[in-house]
């Protein structure tokens, strides 16, 4: 069930007044009951392989958190005998983890890349020639192996709760995209289903955050999408300004698509008194790549840092940090697909935050009164970078962007015409968009709808439904759901 | 300890949301309702089509004898002229994709009318795999879900309702759940397709959307005064057609439904009901054999129309597998043979003059002509001669028309001559900044014997109309231009 849909609404609306009318004992199950109805509702066959991962997050987790009761038990202590069994209890641990690991990652990397790894061809005509992921997959993958490490590291504590866990890692508005949550932040807040979630319920914010969302996705992401796959499905006969139209509305469609998701989630999630994590941070307005990977899809990029750069280890060598960013960006890189080009991408971003990172050090100490001057400069580099990289992500293969990529480095010298039917339609759709953006950026339009009183608020309501009518009648998937 | 309500803290603001609903409801109301968009893109449009058609059909439904129901393939693919000659009015209610849902919901709408007739029409309803088959269905974005049509047909919450599951089976089926729920509260949601069009307008263009200035386009095809839009390209259509009997499962559970719902309200209503493949080169037919055997014994009222080709051959088609204007007289004569259809001569003039107005044209000898090429024939007041220099166009203008303004009006002319390229254009004296013209240029159509005959038609916002017709050669061969005015039919 796509979050911009119809369908999304009424189930919305029924379950919050579900949840308002049930006994607070209740509540708890309906919102897993919810949950899960709510991810089976494409597709009731990829239901077990969620079920799977919860299991899987679960015992895992009551396991790896048993240490501490063995530990307790009188392990602890300075003999050699005792530190050698503690350091083969360490060992034991670690394979734990590992198994853990590799149980709860199987499913993604099987559906992910069966496909690049052969599985299709091997199967001597037995296995499918291709696998359809489950909605969502990665993310909650991601989630509960972060929650599995937490609690190896013991910065989280094993849930108890099997009904807690499902609802981490099935919670309906981040199930299908993200955010990417941490128990710690999350699990807590879990428990107030149980207590007095209405207290915490932000119906206000929660509105505000689900109508941009909306705005944002259906208007902006969706319309952009439809000049961006036109001139994507035949490249080769593009003229350059097309082309290069085509890479700046990709660059707003993708963080619109993504970014209008995150919004509907997070609104959701609050008329529940949850506060989610916020995945965007306005990264078009980054000053560096460095910064940009602080405020792009913060969540992922958060988990990367602490489950991948740090566990890399080394940090206090600095040839070893800058190993470790290019590895996690090839990382980053590869959850994205299993094509090269995606590897290529993560490839260009660690290549960057290298430079970047060089570039800092070696400025750190003059320069100072230039380095102000020189943000509008590293700003507009950022995104224009950003930009020309996006086309290798957006490219259905490597020659695909190429051809692009040749196209708008020509049309710096001939550009041709801009012949895309409607264009001007997106071209203002565009100036709208980054006018949104800046306002949005500059001031607080979330503090200001808050504090505005209810007739300016119905009038604000009414503005972002007449906006509605300019969103494509056939709504488009989200680009997030195919990783 | 009581808990406190949740949405109490929130009233001022739940207080607002309701202002805001009521707010977008009549705004929703007064675009849908009021037809605004309508208004604005004109008859031209896939809604404009349908809207057209019902707009007439309770009047034409007093005194049809053939009313046929279905897509494209019948709405350009069964002529009136051969109806017509045997003293039948036929009604073409078919409209492009439209299908057996589109159909149950016009049916529905001249019902009432049907009920009151003592002699009942035949209805002829196609079948077609486009909007009954799976196949399709699993094309994304194929446009055969009949989306569009369902809320151009309906028009109201309640007629939605009312079958409000099936429908809901329906466009799931086509993944088209969130579009169909989200006009299923919003009916004017529908108009997002023009979204972009709107997007694109300057800046005086908006203004006159606003102001719901006519923007008047040739997009579906002009009808003939029975509905019919002819079709004049001839080509050995690109047929992907399964000539073997489908299984049951091959077909939408809905439209199924919404096909016996349709056969239902019609017999109820005592006419004589029809069923036929769409016509078709081969053995089309075949495909829906099960489906056929089926409804007939839950239904042995109905006629299922089983026949290899209907007796067409490759002229008879056009390059998308409709027929051509060839194709379809030769159709709706075999229609009217295999299916006994007999008219009363004597009745027909007076049925016509129920439905239609017969609007006198102008002699050609009181138009004006800006070139001296262009002569009045003598032997006939409404036949056109031009013998222009080559490449020099000429114009002749009739006086203007008295009419009824914002009635259908639809011009027959045949072309007689085969060199050459006519513009037949037909204007409205109405008000600025928009006032109503459309236009038809009949190209080179040598390739074909006879006279051929054309139709355009207008909605004119204002009550007079005039015809502008002009022609060019584009080379140096010998030859004349010539032009005849048939009639000129209003739609009462």
């Amino acid at each position: 069930m796509a979050l911009t849909g119809s369908p999304y609404v009424l189930f919305l609306v029924t379950v919050i007044l579900l949840a308002a009318a049930l006994q607070r004992r209740m509540v708890p199950g309906l919102m897993l009951l919810a949950s899960l109805l709510f991810y089976a509702w494409g597709d009731l066959t990829k239901l077990p392989i969620l079920v799977f991962i919860i299991l899987s997050a679960y015992f895992g987790g009551i396991d790896l958190g048993k240490t501490d009761d063995e530990e307790k038990a009188g392990i602890k202590g300075k003999t050699r005998a005792k530190r050698k069994t503690r350091d083969k209890g360490k060992t034991r641990e670690r394979s734990r983890l590992w198994l853990w690991l590799a149980v709860t990652f199987l499913p993604l990397l099987l559906f992910k890349y069966y496909g690049a790894l052969g599985f299709g061809k091997l199967g001597w005509g037995l296995l499918p020639a291709t696998l359809f992921p489950p909605l969502g997959i990665s993310f909650y993958t991601f989630q509960a192996t972060a929650y599995l490490i937490d609690v190896y590291r013991r910065d989280a504590t094993p849930e108890k709760s099997l009904a807690r866990v499902a609802l981490f890692l099935s919670f309906f508005p981040l199930v299908l995209a993200g955010p990417i949550e941490r128990s710690g932040h999350l699990m807590p807040q879990l428990r107030l289903f149980e207590g007095s979630w209405k207290k915490e319920s932000d119906l206000v914010g929660g509105c505000y955050l689900i109508l941009k969302g909306l705005l944002i996705k259906l208007v902006f992401a969706d319309n952009f999408a439809g000049f961006v796959d036109r001139v994507y499905a035949s490249p080769g006969t593009q003229s350059p300004a097309n082309a290069l139209m085509a890479s700046y509305l990709y660059s707003a469609q993708i963080y619109c698509d993504f970014y209008g998701y995150t919004l509907i989630a997070l609104g959701s999630a609050a008329l529940f008194g949850i506060r989610l994590v916020n995945n965007f941070e306005h990264p078009y307005f980054a000053l560096s790549i460095q910064q940009f990977w602080q405020r792009w899809h913060i969540s992922l990029t958060t988990w990367l840092r602490d489950y991948v750069y740090f566990s890399l280890g080394g940090l206090r060598k600095p040839v070893n940090r800058y190993r470790n960013t290019f590895i996690t960006m090839l990382v980053c890189g590869v959850w994205h697909g299993a094509g090269l080009q995606f590897l290529l991408w993560g490839a260009l971003h660690g290549l960057a935050l290298m430079l970047d990172r060089l570039y800092q050090n070696a400025t750190a100490g003059f320069l100072p009164r230039i380095r102000p001057a020189l943000r509008p400069l590293g700003a507009l580099l950022t995104f224009q970078f950003v930009t020309l990289a996006w086309v290798l992500f957006r490219a259905d293969n490597l020659s695909v962007a190429w051809i692009m990529i040749r196209k708008i480095t020509s049309a710096v010298q001939a550009p041709g015409v801009l012949d895309q039917p409607s264009w001007v339609f997106y071209a203002r759709l565009g100036c709208a968009f980054v006018l949104f953006e800046a306002l949005d950026y500059w001031i607080d339009l979330q503090t200001l709808f808050r504090r505005c009183p209810a007739p300016l608020k119905a009038v604000w309501i009414v503005a972002i439904y007449c906006a509605l009518y300019f969103a494509p009648l056939k709504g488009m998937k989200f680009v997030y759901f195919q990783f | 300890m009581p808990e406190e309500p949740l949405f109490a803290r929130h009233k001022s603001f739940l207080l607002a949301v309701f202002v805001a609903l009521v707010a977008c409801y009549l705004i929703d109301y007064e675009i849908y309702s009021g037809q605004w968009f309508l208004e604005h893109f004109g008859y031209g449009t896939q809604e404009g089509q349908i809207v057209r058609k019902l707009q007439w059909s309770d009047r034409v439904a007093q005194v049809a004898d053939v009313i046929a129901f279905g897509s494209s393939y019948t709405r350009s693919g069964l002529s009136s002229a051969p109806f017509l000659e045997k003293g039948l009015v036929p009604f073409n209610f078919a409209v492009s994709a439209g299908g057996p849902v589109y159909a149950y919901y016009a049916l529905d709408k001249i019902a009432p009318v049907l009920a009151r007739r003592s002699t009942k029409p035949v209805l002829l309803m196609e079948l077609s795999l486009n909007t009954l088959g799976l196949d399709a269905a699993e094309q994304p974005g194929a446009g055969w879900s009949e989306y569009q049509h369902v809320f151009a047909v309906a028009r109201s919450r309640s007629s939605i309702a009312r079958h409000f599951l099936l429908l809901q089976e329906n466009f799931q089926q086509y993944s088209e759940s969130s579009e169909f729920l989200a006009a299923a509260l919003w009916p004017s949601s529908t108009y997002r397709a023009y979204g972009r069009v709107l997007g694109s307008y300057p800046p005086s263009a908006f203004l006159d959307f606003l102001t719901r200035a006519r923007k008047d386009g040739y997009f579906y095809g002009y009808e003939d005064t029975g509905g019919f839009a002819p079709l004049y390209d001839t080509g050995s259509p690109l047929l992907d057609y399964y000539f073997v009997p489908l299984p049951l499962e091959r077909f939408v559970p809905a439209k199924v439904a919404f096909l016996k719902l349709f056969i239902e309200r019609a017999l109820q209503l005592g006419a004589r009901v029809v069923l036929y493949s769409a016509p078709s080169q081969s053995g089309y037919y075949m495909s829906f054999e099960r489906l056929t055997e089926q409804l007939e014994s839950e239904y042995p009222q109905i006629q299922v129309i089983r026949h290899q080709d209907y007796g067409l051959t490759s002229q008879d088609f056009d390059p998308s597998g409709h027929l051509n204007i060839w194709g379809s007289d030769h159709f709706a004569a075999w229609l009217i043979e295999n299916l006994r259809l007999t008219g009363d001569k004597q009745r027909l003039d007076q049925n016509i003059e129920f439905a239609f107005e017969k609007v006198a044209l102008p002699p050609v000898a009181s138009w004006e002509f800006s070139g001296t090429e262009a002569t009045p024939k003598n032997s006939s007041p409404y036949q056109l001669v031009w013998t222009p220099q080559p490449g020099k166009p000429t114009v002749a203008i009739s006086p203007w028309i008295p009419v009824t303004a914002n009635r259908q009006y639809s011009l027959e002319f045949s072309a007689l001559s085969r060199v050459g390229n006519f513009v037949v254009q037909m204007e409205a004296s109405g008000p600025a900044p928009a006032p109503v013209s459309y236009t038809m240029t009949v190209a080179d159509v040598r390739e074909h014997p006879g006279e051929i005959r054309y139709f355009l038609a207008i909605t004119p916002n204002s009550a007079q109309i005039r015809i502008r017709i002009s022609y060019q050669r584009p080379g140096p061969e010998a030859g004349s231009g010539s032009i005849r005015l048939e009639k000129l039919y209003g739609r009462r």
